[in-house]
């Protein structure tokens, strides 16, 4: 046995010891300066609302939420504390010559470890509480006086941290350390070896699976997602966890004892005894490890069961009626009735239904007959089919229990858990929250009977899913509100408090949200809108009543916005509910798609919007300046908008919310079904809210790094919100490209490529619905989906349905959209230089500049493009300008020309094409000449866009381009002065990295590779591009083959790209641990007092090999005359060498020309 | 006060040493078969440096285990009880340090509270006794990094007494102390000596004193001798001697004989030596009838053939572990 007494004296005198050292003071003041630090800088990210994200960073969650990740930090530096004052704790003994007297003491080997330990662990942790406390309490008081200058933290995640995170580590590096001072006879081997387990576990922490976080994890921050909705203190895997932590160090402390030298009696026993806690350690673990691989089994056993069942014996689910009663934490009733017909095409002897296995039924009826022979195994209803007429059935069910959290979302695209991002947590992983306090049934956990089996469910094309309507009676606990799809009821029961909510129009799922939730609610245009926040969460709500009226008119305008194209709102009632933010925020299929919009309603997760600090942007817009007085409520609902739509987890009103309109009321099916639900919702959505929807990025983009290639320099600029710049991204990525151009809409497999097949229809999908809106006008798409909604709400509808509805409004759109859902074939356009001419205007002024250029279509495919230009020559980082002006869509058809012609009062500086969707993949500019304004010549007003017959002249001269198939990059061995190909073919992208027909993309030169990077300036047909190196060896060159039509004379001309003449400078990065792993790279144009620097080209024909230095020191940019030359064979290869004469000279392949020279040309040039 | 048996000088020794052996390497013994049994009193153990003596003491405190044989502590095996034999003991190493940062009565009340006495009130009392009774009380609230040397040593007979162990075992105890230290040293383990069990070695045979009981003699590892102080200087009448001789002939004795002390008288230099007989010197000598105990122990040894080393024991031997200490001490 232990004797306390003992321990503690032992205690005392350690702490005494330690609090005497400086370094203990330098320590914990070196500590505590860094955990304010955090708090601080924690505090200062969080004063302006930041939008949530779904690509994983600490601001993903509101400040209130963040201590447990701010946790992991301190904890670290604590256990930095431990091994600082523990390394030695032995060797301290001995250097003050009192180990001796200290083994005399009638104590166990036991004791003196625990003890002096325990005087360590204290010292330590003391002041960790202590600054918990303190700041635990500033944060109430200054709460109270509700100052700006706190997080708002969340008590209870402050009380699980300390428990689960703070304390067992402490202990556990408390124990680890001694049991190393006491082993090795080098204290400071010691100290380093401790040092280098606790980095080891650090980053092994990184690595760890998310289904292993929770039982496998030693540093538990993240883990533990804080909520004060469903307030969780533990659970099993991490109390789990913290046993198997505690054990562990117990037998290193045994262990410890046992090696300790000195004469003990009970060294046998302390060795047991150790091995005894290992032991229990990992049988704790292993059992973790058991209940995860069981999940797993589960999971993969309930796959199994519910694949084999085909949609031949799936039901049609019309409408789903009955009482649904829950007891919070305990238990869920439900006596539902469903009106169901049997499959139509019935292959098999019974009809399938899925429901949470987590339920029991107790009795199921058949029309009213009390069935016996149904099944119900691995939550699957099986109901044998010769029960059911042909004509419409009643179902009804009646079950109780919890449901099983593990039966949801059986089959994904990815499986988050198998992530190891520490942050793929904050997304949430519980499939279904059934809390004390809170409740939040989300379909995909089957918490009511579902037609058909659990997987599958998002391959509509075959297999259409359900739409059915609703008419429920809840039953909560007193007080408690509900949410779910329909106009919510009182009913009048003095035993209960219950509620009916009936939806009105079909739904393809339902949804269910139930606590002591605040209520607000208020009608707009004849639809009720009620949100229900937690009631400590109202601080946002009331702070924006300053902007009351402005959002009522917002959301009046989106409605009469619909209603002007025919659109309505279904379901009467419209609820904004706060979640907790453990909620899982991901569906399950191949597009996971955000699961923050059921019908009916928007979720809004706890830690995102009700827990923003929203009080400071009115402060910013009061104090800081800037913002004029009348200027302000609009300031601040501006931000509110950016906020939300800059949301990109998908708890906005720019997100979901558009389906109710259309698509949640369809069963849309076969093929293409996927392509034309994604469009209907595009329309719905440019129609409804006008803005860009924020989670059509995260779908298939959950913790990736979308690369930027730095194509859009002038999209950058423009006030967009980020699901449009992301977007904008993911469209001009080659990979995205590389499918497009190869597989047709229709034809994308979602399942086997989710990701990319997913850009793609983001890409060509949106764009699609913003020409078709552009093409037909609002108003008449609008007519087409009510139209379709009249003809097949509620009933399966097909493409060719939506065609034959089409027509049906008059619209021609199958011969128009048909192109972009089954060719691969787009826009490619080209432009001729502008030119500037003075017209006679009284609008501007007495002079006004007319710039004129034509826009050829090259391809046959119609399309639309806006151009964007520029008055002003202040620029933005030699990229972009601050005063633009946008064109409305011009339409531009297959193989057509328009003449644009800009009226202006000042010259214009820049013009910028910004096609829709082209084959052109970004923004490309349109060379304005130089002039003098006293030499613009006069001439006739033109309108705006009008027809032009110009096409690209061809003059017979051969271009070959970087992206040409006849470009390429050689290589050049030491032992043979033959070049070899090492790209002929685009590779396939490793990792993030994006390559462009075998090159990569990358804007940070690499020394000796070659890139290829984007320019308007440079030369191309459709896309600019030019390929790059820094610093060759002369060991490789850029290829240029051509097939000249005839021997004879030509004249080569090289082509050269802005950036030649832009000198730039790339620092030296480092990795993580300060090693310097690349150089800095400068970039300098060519000396023209330097005869070495210049480009060297190797021109190849027959058995001719001519070396050609090009003067790239005087080149200009554009063509530039590098010789003509008589060129003995039709095969004529241009090698330009990767060396400049100085390594800060960069060389950029962009393109060459082979011109014919003709006689008189030729003579004219050898005449004297 | 703790709670444990007192000494069984009543009913059995209170130190038994049944054939300890100890090896540090393999086959080089440090100590070889020693058989002692010590009951009360202040007990004396002697010997040069390296005979072994401190190994027997580390023995006895349980800080090590005898290669062979065994040892008991108030009855309690030091190895296989050593819990209970701690119990009973409280111990002065050789090389005494603290906690630096501490102050003295800190050290003390820690150490004696972890010698198993509980009661605060009662420790607090007898912390001050003790720190009174070896001279520190005055230094109580000083930090030990403060102390000299010698208050540092009695600093550590403090924490080795302040809870009343049976048995004390002190390991040089007086190194460091300046005289009048030693003889009040010597004062309190005759008077703690009355009590107990005091086993206290010293290779300064002065100041084992006269409130010593018995002696005891390690010689290169083995007991080469034990019984009184009495029957010790006894065994030493006839083998020391008394030399008178002028001053100018001093330096021949000396050159020729072992010197124990020498006084003078007038023109002429007294010498103490050390012999086999009177007959060996070749002026007159007189057998000396009552010889200190220190001249005993140098004829002691002189009759083992290692007076060199029994002369080192006494003074140049001391030098290297000053100097050692104190390069520690600066290191510190």
């Amino acid at each position: 046995m232990l004797n306390l007494r003992t321990l503690w004296t032992l205690a005392v005198a350690e702490m005494r010891s330690c609090r005497r050292l400086a370094r203990t003071w330098v320590f914990i003041a070196v500590a505590l300066l860094f955990c304010t630090g955090w708090y601080i800088e924690m505090v200062g990210m969080s004063r302006w609302p930041y939008p949530p994200s779904s690509f994983f960073s600490d601001g993903d969650m509101t400040a209130r939420y963040t201590i447990s990740n701010l946790m992991n930090g301190f904890v670290a530096i604590f256990s930095i504390g431990i091994i600082f004052l523990a390394f030695d704790i032995r060797a301290r003994d001995v250097q003050n010559r009192i180990a001796d007297v200290i083994d005399v003491l009638p104590m166990s080997n036991v004791e003196i470890i625990i003890g002096r330990l325990a005087g360590i662990f204290l010292l330590l942790l003391i002041p960790i509480l202590v600054f918990l406390a303190i700041l635990t309490g500033y944060e109430s008081v200054s709460g109270l006086f509700e100052s700006r200058f706190r997080l708002g933290i969340q008590p209870i995640s402050v009380m699980s941290v300390i428990a689960w995170n703070l304390l067992p580590n402490l202990l556990f590096y408390s124990a680890l350390v001694v049991c190393l001072s006491v082993l090795l006879r080098f204290r400071l081997l010691a100290a380093v070896l401790a040092l280098g387990l606790l980095i080891g576990f650090f980053w092994i922490n990184n690595y760890i699976p998310v289904r292993f976080q929770e039982s496998f994890a030693q540093f538990l921050g993240s883990t533990i997602m804080p909520s004060d909705l469903a307030p969780t203190f533990s659970s099993a895997a991490i109390i789990g966890n913290r046993c198997g932590v505690l054990f562990v160090s117990i037998a290193l402390l045994l262990f410890a004892a046992s090696v300790l030298y000195r004469t003990e009696t009970r060294r046998i026993l302390n060795t047991t005894l150790g091995v005894v806690a290992v032991s229990i350690a990992a049988i704790v673990y292993s059992s973790l490890f058991f209940a995860i691989h069981s999940t797993e089994n589960s999971k993969e056993e309930w796959v199994k069961t519910h694949q084999q069942n085909s949609p031949e014996s799936f039901p049609d689910v019309h409408h789903l009626e009955g009482t649904v009663v829950l007891r919070p934490g305990n238990q869920i009733s439900l006596d539902l009735t469903l009106t169901v017909t049997k499959p139509t095409a019935m292959s098999t002897d019974s009809v399938v239904f899925s429901l949470n296995p987590g339920y029991k039924i107790r009795e199921l009826f058949i029309n009213g007959e009390k069935s016996t022979n149904h099944t119900f195994d691995n939550g699957l209803l099986k109901l044998p089919a010769d029960l059911l007429s042909d004509a419409s059935n009643e179902i009804q069910v009646q079950a109780k229990g919890k449901p099983d959290d593990r039966f949801a979302y059986l089959d994904q695209a990815r499986d988050f858990q198998k992530l190891t991002h520490k942050s793929v947590r904050q997304l949430g992983l519980k499939n279904y929250i059934f809390h004390r306090d809170f409740v939040a049934l989300m379909p995909g956990v089957f918490w009511y009977p579902v037609s058909g089996s659990a997987v599958g469910r998002d391959q509509i094309e075959t297999r259409p899913l359900d739409v059915f309507t609703t008419n429920l009676k809840i039953t909560v606990p007193r007080k408690w509100k509900v949410a779910t799809v329909g106009k919510r009821i009182d009913v009048v029961d003095s035993k209960s408090t219950s509620f009916r909510f009936e939806s009105g129009a079909p739904v393809p799922e339902l949804a269910l949200f139930a606590s002591n939730f605040d209520q607000r609610g208020k009608t707009i245009e004849g639809v009720g809108f009620e949100v229900l926040f937690n009631r400590h969460h109202l601080h946002n709500l009331d702070t924006l009543t300053l902007v009351e009226d402005q959002i009522q008119e917002w959301v009046a305008e989106r409605i009469k916005s619909a209603r002007s194209a025919s659109l309505d709102y279904p379901y009467g009632d419209f609820y904004i509910v706060e979640i907790p933010s453990d909620l899982r925020i991901f569906g399950g299929g191949w597009r996971m798609d955000t699961v923050l919009q059921p019908p009916g309603m928007m979720l809004i997760r706890e830690s995102s919007f009700p827990t923003e600090q929203f009080k400071n942007v009115i402060v910013r817009a009061r104090e800081w300046g800037g913002v004029s007085e009348e200027d302000q409520d609009a300031f601040v609902f501006r931000e509110l908008l950016r906020y939300f739509s800059n949301d990109t987890q998908g708890g906005s009103p720019f997100n979901g919310i558009a389906r109710n309109f259309v698509s949640n009321q369809l069963s849309i099916t076969e093929r293409g079904a996927t392509v034309l639900k994604y469009l209907l919702d595009q329309l719905t959505n440019q129609l409804v809210t006008q803005t860009e929807s924020g989670s059509i990025i995260a779908v298939a983009e959950y913790a990736t790094s979308i690369p930027y290639l730095g194509i859009n320099r002038y999209a950058d600029y423009r006030t967009t919100n980020s699901a449009t710049q992301l977007r904008e991204r993911i469209a001009t990525l080659p990979s995205t490209w590389e499918l497009m151009d190869r597989v047709a809409l229709l034809d994308l497999d979602f399942n086997t490529n989710p990701k990319t097949s997913y850009r793609v229809l983001l890409t060509k999908g949106t764009v699609l619905a913003e020409s078709m809106i552009a093409h037909f006008g609002a108003e008449r798409i609008g007519a087409l989906l009510k139209q379709l909604l009249t003809n097949y709400g509620g009933q399966r509808v097909t493409r060719s349905d939506f065609f034959k509805v089409a027509t049906e409004v008059g619209l021609e759109v199958e011969e128009w959209v048909l192109p972009w859902l089954e060719d691969t074939v787009l826009p490619g356009y080209e432009v001729e230089p502008a030119s500037i001419s003075k017209i006679e205007s009284t609008e501007f002024g007495d002079i006004e500049y007319q710039t004129t250029f034509t826009l050829h279509n090259a391809e046959p495919i119609s399309g639309y493009v806006r151009v964007i230009w520029s008055t002003t020559s202040e620029k933005i980082d030699n990229w972009g300008f601050h005063e633009t002006t946008n064109s409305d869509p011009i339409y531009v058809s297959g193989y057509d020309s328009k003449r644009i012609s800009i009226r202006s009062g000042r010259p214009i500086t820049w013009i910028w094409i910004e096609p829709f969707l082209a084959q052109n993949r970004t923004q490309f500019e349109v060379l304005v000449p130089e002039f003098d304004l006293n030499a613009i010549p006069v001439s006739s007003d033109l309108p705006f866009v009008s027809e032009a017959d110009w096409q690209p002249i061809d003059i017979g001269t051969i271009v070959v381009d970087d992206l040409d198939p006849n470009f390429s990059i050689v290589t050049q061995t030491e032992d043979s002065e033959d070049y070899s190909v090492v790209n002929a073919d685009s590779s396939e992208s490793p990792s993030l990295d994006e390559y462009d027909q075998g090159l990569r993309i990358e804007t940070y030169p690499q020394i000796g590779e070659w890139n290829r990077l984007y320019d308007s300036s440079s030369y191309g047909r459709y896309r600019r591009s030019y390929a790059r190196i820094a610093r060759g060896e002369q060991t490789s060159a850029a290829r240029f083959v051509v097939s000249l039509p005839n021997e004879g004379h030509w004249r080569l001309d090289f082509y050269v790209p802005k950036p030649v003449f832009r000198e730039s400078h790339y620092g030296a990065y480092y990795d993580f641990f300060g090693t310097r792993i690349g150089d800095g790279i400068q970039h300098r144009r060519a000396d023209h007092n330097s005869p070495e620097e210049h480009y060297t080209l190797h021109i190849r024909h027959g058995n001719s090999d001519l070396t050609e230095d090009f003067d790239i020191a005087n080149a200009k940019i554009g063509w530039n005359e590098v010789g003509q030359f008589q060129i003995g064979s039709t095969e004529v290869e241009v090698l330009l060498s990767d060396w400049a004469g100085h390594q800060d000279i960069m060389v950029f392949a962009d393109a060459i020309r082979w011109s014919p020279v003709s006689d008189a040309a030729k003579n004219k040039e050898s005449s004297p | 006060m703790t709670d444990v048996a007192q000494p069984q000088s009543e009913n059995g020794p209170t130190i038994d040493i049944e054939g300890v052996t100890h090896c540090y390497k393999k086959n080089q013994p440090v100590l070889s078969d020693i058989n002692l049994s010590l009951g009360a009193g202040f007990f004396g153990l002697l010997g040069a440096n390296g005979a072994g003596k401190s190994t027997l003491m580390r023995i006895i405190c349980t800080l090590l285990k005898p290669t062979e044989g065994n040892a008991k502590v108030c009855g309690f095996d030091v190895i296989k009880e050593c819990h209970q034999v701690r119990q009973r003991i409280g111990y002065l190493p050789q090389e005494f340090g603290a906690w630096r940062l501490h102050r003295v009565e800190e050290v003390v009340d820690t150490l004696a509270a972890l010698s198993g006495m509980n009661n605060k009130k009662e420790r607090r009392a007898r912390v001050s006794e003790v720190l009174e009774e070896v001279g520190l009380a005055e230094v109580a609230d000083r930090k030990v990094k403060k102390l000299s040397g010698g208050m540092v040593r009695r600093l550590g007979v403090a924490q080795a007494m302040v809870h009343n162990p049976p048995v004390l075992v002190v390991d040089e105890p007086t190194v460091g102390l300046d005289p009048e230290e030693r003889m009040r040293f010597r004062q309190v383990m005759t008077n703690l000596g009355r009590e107990r069990t005091i086993l206290c070695s010293t290779h300064i045979v002065a100041d084992l004193g006269s409130g010593c009981s018995e002696i005891a003699i390690i010689d290169d590892g083995t007991l080469a001798f034990q019984g009184s102080p009495t029957k010790f200087l006894t065994n030493a009448v006839g083998s020391v001697f008394e030399i008178k001789v002028p001053t100018e002939s001093a330096t021949a004795i000396e050159s020729k004989h072992e010197i124990v002390s020498r006084t003078y008288d007038g023109a002429n230099v007294v010498f103490r030596v050390v012999g086999k007989s009177a007959g060996e010197f070749s002026t007159d000598a007189s057998k000396v009838e009552e010889p200190t105990l220190e001249e005993a122990y140098l004829a002691f040894m002189a009759k083992r053939g290692k007076l060199e080393q029994a002369d080192q024991t006494e003074t140049v031997a001391e030098e290297p572990k000053k100097k050692k200490r104190r390069r520690k001490a600066k290191q510190d």
